[in-house]
């Protein structure tokens, strides 16, 4: 499923001026920035060579060392930097619901990382974005320049939707592009949870990266207000299920319920931030609750 | 199980709608795609079974739900045997409410009276039901307290409290005929006739109701108030009475017949005889199940007068029939003059020689016969007012002042028994007693003599062969011509002459047509002409054995002695009134209460006394209004119960007792049956049904309600 959606609302970017983010913890960034570096020196000292991945500088490849190796490298640089964050943004088919009257979980998960984004941007920090469905979608390597906002708009917009939840190959790209110590935003609904989901988290923790997981939730999927019998077709595989959601909401909600103590139980032992969203809520209350936090 | 409205049964395909619609419902499902599908699956499988199960035990519940409701309305109903608790349990209609009130409804169960229960049970229908209601009280009579049936069942359950125990046992199939004649005028739909009786009651052949078909049918309901329990009852059923001259002079024999209507045996049942209200004789009788056996007393009657006596037998449950009254009668005593016409000196060919021994205080126990002989001379010098009968066997020419005296005699309501011999000269005979002899005298005629008969000329003897049973004389002896009378032999006897308009009566005729015995009524007395002789000269019949009770009963007859009838009448059934004395006009009749009702002299000759309001067993005594002088006694009556009505059992337990029960009980209505309508139980399973419904779909509060997940600030 594709299309263009409107993830950009003025007011909301109005409503966001005021507001900062910093970062939890030390990051490693490329440009002058408000957050500390763990590195001291000069500005421009070099500091070593990272495999070139798409959508780096091409201006940074070290041109020598492909003479020499004939391979492609980017050479890396000690200085105080600004906070590097990768947006992995879920566009499987399960993102695509929301009840009448609330967004989808898409449409919010767009406008949640995009108001970010532009927080970041705006205050010289580099972002980048990786949707994902079932396969890997876009990835739009992480910048500090302002017009840099409009890419990811573009890309959030118009990222197809579908197929099953794949975070896990998500999170594997980034911990093999993310080299220096970066925040990694995972936008998703997390419906493919499992121990492998919260090792890579762990294991990107343990690589100095920042973890945060917003974890998006539509009322229908936490109230189950359903009454009549229905016939309940899953989105992402197409299965279908007939139901009493009256016999079954008890034992539903209860499943549910467990379901969510559990992965965040699971990623706070793992040193990540949590935090459910409710697609009634607010994108600015729900920024505003996250920066709070940190 | 039969249905009222069976069409409404088509509703049971109503019992298909829920499974139908459920289908229905499955394919029409709400389609929704959901991203959680694999939380609903699995919350599904954990709670898919029990939804499954709720879901057909609700389908399972509307589908009966629809067909009791069509079985409710085809209203179901069950035919068993008749049971009091189910009859009271039904209502509506109109019931019309018959009570046995026989007296054997009496009977005490377990201390209570079967009429007790039987009124019990009648109030507990009257007030269950919801519609019409009237009683029917089946005792000594039928009343019916109101003319039809009536809303205010209050009333009939105030008259009800009225109703007592009669002497009857027969009325009941009267009541249930006058309650079907109450029911013509009821609306159609439930009409009904309960039957309150005992169980012989219940199976007995009532009458069955109107042919009618449909709603306006009449449903007969018998019920057996003792619910079938046993009810053992023994009871005196018949008293009979015949003189014992082996036991003495003023002698009787009295014969008890005790019933024992239970299924255990009886041994040495206390049965005695009790005379002026004392125990006289006293005895045992041993009885077996369902058995009746005879106890026999010998009572002597000393009293000159009619004494009141019962056999009575320890008492049961049912003490009305444990006791039976009689009267025990003195035999009258009847004054008779033989004049004899041939005297012998020797004993046996003396004329009167068999009159005497026939006529003797110990032959004739009972008949106290006061016996003076004379002869033809001596008969000047005697008063024939002294005597009630004269006898002139074989007398010969008489005086006609004599004769004169003897027709005053007669006229004045005398008897007179002329028997034939060789002193009886016919003329002369003719002569002088003519205005009082049945026929005038012709001739002597030598039986067998083939000049005067061509069909007795093989014969030496003629006999008796033609009797009128119906005549006074001859009504003890039931077959007179299986008796010696009939080979009696009369070799001679006095031919009569034919007279149409004599007014003699032939009580016995011998066998070539000639007359044997005569009667005519002469203003208030009688005259009896025997054509052959007291003695053996004539024929043998004196000493035939029967010739003593003809004797007796012709003197008896002549004398207009009553005779002496000992059986009780039934109550409820006219008793006659013995008055023979013509002066008698008419008689004051004492109940046992004490009550004195007037019973007059009939219009007619030929109809005789008889004595309507035998209401209530006992002695009932006869007195003449006004009391005359010399009258000879007037024998009184006795009424009992009607012994029928003393074997309260079933068929059923007449079965138990080992009684032939089909071939007594042809016609006897088995199989009663009562309806009960289910519709009740079927609504109430309706009931249960809906009830188990809201149960299936409850739901408990705060189930809806959603608590607060986990990892979401307020």
């Amino acid at each position: 499923m594709s299309g263009a959606r409107s993830i950009v609302d003025a007011e909301l970017l109005a409503r966001l001026s005021g507001l900062s983010v910093r970062a939890g913890q030390m990051v490693e960034g490329a440009l002058t920035g408000m957050h500390k570096s763990p590195h001291h020196g000069s500005s421009v000292e070099f500091a070593q060579h990272r495999e070139y991945s798409p959508g780096d500088e091409i201006r940074h490849i070290d041109w020598k060392a492909f003479g020499k190796s004939d391979r492609h490298y980017i050479k890396q640089f000690e200085d105080e930097t600004n906070l590097r964050t990768y947006l992995l943004l879920d566009t499987s088919g399960s993102m695509d619901y929301g009840r009448a009257g609330v967004p989808t979980k898409l449409l919010y998960a767009s406008r949640l990382a995009a108001s970010l984004a532009w927080l970041l941007l705006r205050q010289g920090d580099a972002v980048g974005l990786l949707t994902f469905g079932e396969r890997l979608g876009t990835y739009v390597p992480p910048r500090a320049r302002p017009d840099h906002f409009w890419n990811l708009v573009q890309v959030m917009e118009k990222v197809p939707v579908g197929g099953a939840t794949n975070a896990v190959g998500a999170l594997e790209h980034i911990a093999e592009v993310a080299g220096r110590r970066s925040v990694v935003v995972l936008v998703s609904d997390c419906m493919d949870f499992d121990g492998r989901l919260t090792a890579l988290c762990r294991q990107l923790r343990r690589r100095r990266h920042q973890v945060v997981v917003f974890h998006v939730l539509d009322p229908d999927e936490t109230e189950f207000p359903f009454s009549d019998l229905t016939e309940f077709e899953e989105l992402e595989g197409g299965e279908k299920a007939l139901a009493d959601p009256r016999g079954m909401r008890a034992q539903y909600l209860e499943e549910i319920r467990a379901w969510i103590d559990d992965l965040r139980r699971t990623l706070l032992e793992g040193g990540v931030a949590y935090h459910r969203i409710d697609t009634r809520d607010p994108v600015d209350d729900t920024l505003r609750r996250f920066i709070g936090s940190r | 199980m039969s249905f009222l409205s069976p069409a409404l049964l088509l509703g049971l395909l109503a019992a298909a709608i829920p499974p139908i619609l459920h289908l229905m419902l499955r394919r029409k499902a709400v389609q929704v795609r959901f991203p959680a599908l694999e939380f609903i699956l699995r919350s599904n499988r954990k709670t898919a079974r029990r939804f499954r199960f709720k879901q057909l035990m609700l389908m399972v519940v509307r589908s009966l739900l629809l067909a009791l409701l069509a079985f409710a309305l085809a209203r179901p109903f069950l035919h068993h045997d008749a049971d009091p608790a189910a009859v009271a349990a039904d209502s509506g209609g109109t019931t019309v409410v018959v009570l046995d009130a026989g007296y054997p409804m009496g009977y005490a169960l377990d201390g209570e009276a079967l009429i007790d229960r039987a009124r019990f049970l009648a109030e507990t229908l009257l007030d269950d039901g919801n519609g019409m209601g009237a009683l029917v009280v089946a005792g000594d009579r039928i009343t019916t307290p109101f003319a039809e049936p009536t809303g205010d069942l209050a009333a009939v359950r105030r008259a009800l409290e009225e109703v007592a125990v009669g002497h009857r046992a027969d009325r009941l199939a009267d009541g249930v005929a006058r309650a079907y004649e109450m029911l013509e005028d009821a609306p159609p739909g439930g009409r009904r006739v309960v039957v309150l009786t005992t169980a012989a009651g219940a199976a007995s052949d009532l009458p069955k109701p109107p042919p009618i078909t449909g709603d306006a049918a009449i449903e007969l309901v018998p019920v057996d108030v003792s619910e079938g329990r046993p009810t053992p009852n023994r009871a005196v059923l018949g008293v009979s009475l015949q003189p014992a001259p082996e036991m003495g002079s003023g002698h009787w024999r009295v014969d008890a017949r005790v019933g024992n209507f239970g299924p255990d045996a009886i041994a040495r049942l206390p049965v005695h005889v009790e005379v002026d209200g004392v125990p006289a004789v006293r005895g045992f009788l041993d009885l077996g199940p369902g058995e009746e056996g005879v106890k026999t007393f010998y009572v002597n009657v000393d009293q000159k007068e009619a004494t009141p006596a019962a056999v009575v037998i320890e008492p049961d449950a049912l003490p009305a029939d444990d006791r039976r009254p009689f009267w025990l009668q003195p035999a009258p005593q009847m004054r008779v003059l033989a004049i004899n016409g041939d005297p012998r000196p020797t004993p046996y060919r003396d004329e009167l020689f068999y009159l005497e021994r026939a006529l003797s205080p110990t032959t004739a126990a009972g008949a106290r016969v006061k016996l003076d002989i004379t002869d033809v001379p001596t008969l000047q010098r005697r008063d024939l007012d002294d005597f009630d009968v004269v006898v002139l066997a074989n007398a010969g020419e008489l005086a006609p002042d004599r004769a004169r005296a003897l027709e005053t005699f007669v006229r004045g309501g005398g008897g007179l028994l002329v028997s034939m011999g060789d002193q009886v000269k016919p003329a002369t005979t003719n002569q002088l007693l003519g205005p009082l002899l049945p026929r005038t005298l012709r001739d002597v005629r030598q039986a067998g003599d083939a000049a005067a008969s061509a069909e007795a000329g093989d014969r030496r003897a003629a006999r008796p062969t033609y009797f009128e049973r119906g005549h006074a004389i001859l009504r003890s002896i039931p077959d007179p011509a299986g008796t010696s009378l009939g080979s009696a032999q009369i070799r001679r006897y006095m031919l009569l002459d034919p007279a149409a308009d004599a007014g003699g009566e032939v009580v016995v005729g011998l066998d070539d047509g000639a007359p044997l015995l005569l009667t005519r009524t002469l203003d208030q007395g009688r005259v009896a002409l025997l054509t052959t002789t007291l003695d053996r000269d004539w024929g043998d019949l004196p000493i035939r054995a029967d010739f003593l009770p003809l004797l007796q009963q012709t003197l008896r007859y002549l004398t207009r002695v009553a005779e002496l009838d000992s059986a009780p009448v039934v109550v409820g059934r006219p008793a006659p009134v013995p008055v023979e004395d013509p002066r008698v006009q008419r008689v004051r009749v004492r109940a046992p209460d004490g009550e004195l009702r007037v019973v007059e002299r009939p219009k007619s000759e030929e109809e005789p006394w008889q004595f309507e309001g035998t209401d209530a067993p006992g002695h009932y005594q006869v007195e003449p209004d006004p009391p005359l002088p010399g009258l000879v006694a007037l024998p009184g009556f006795a009424v009992a119960l009607d012994p029928a009505g003393a074997d309260l059992r079933g068929p059923g337990a007449k079965a138990e007792d080992g009684e032939d029960v089909a071939a007594a009980g042809a016609g006897v209505a088995t199989g009663v049956t009562k309806r009960t309508e289910l519709w009740h139980a079927a609504l109430f399973a309706l009931f249960l049904l809906l009830l188990g419904e809201a149960a299936l779909l409850f739901r408990k509060r705060g189930e809806d309600e959603v608590k607060p997940l986990p990892g979401r600030p307020a």
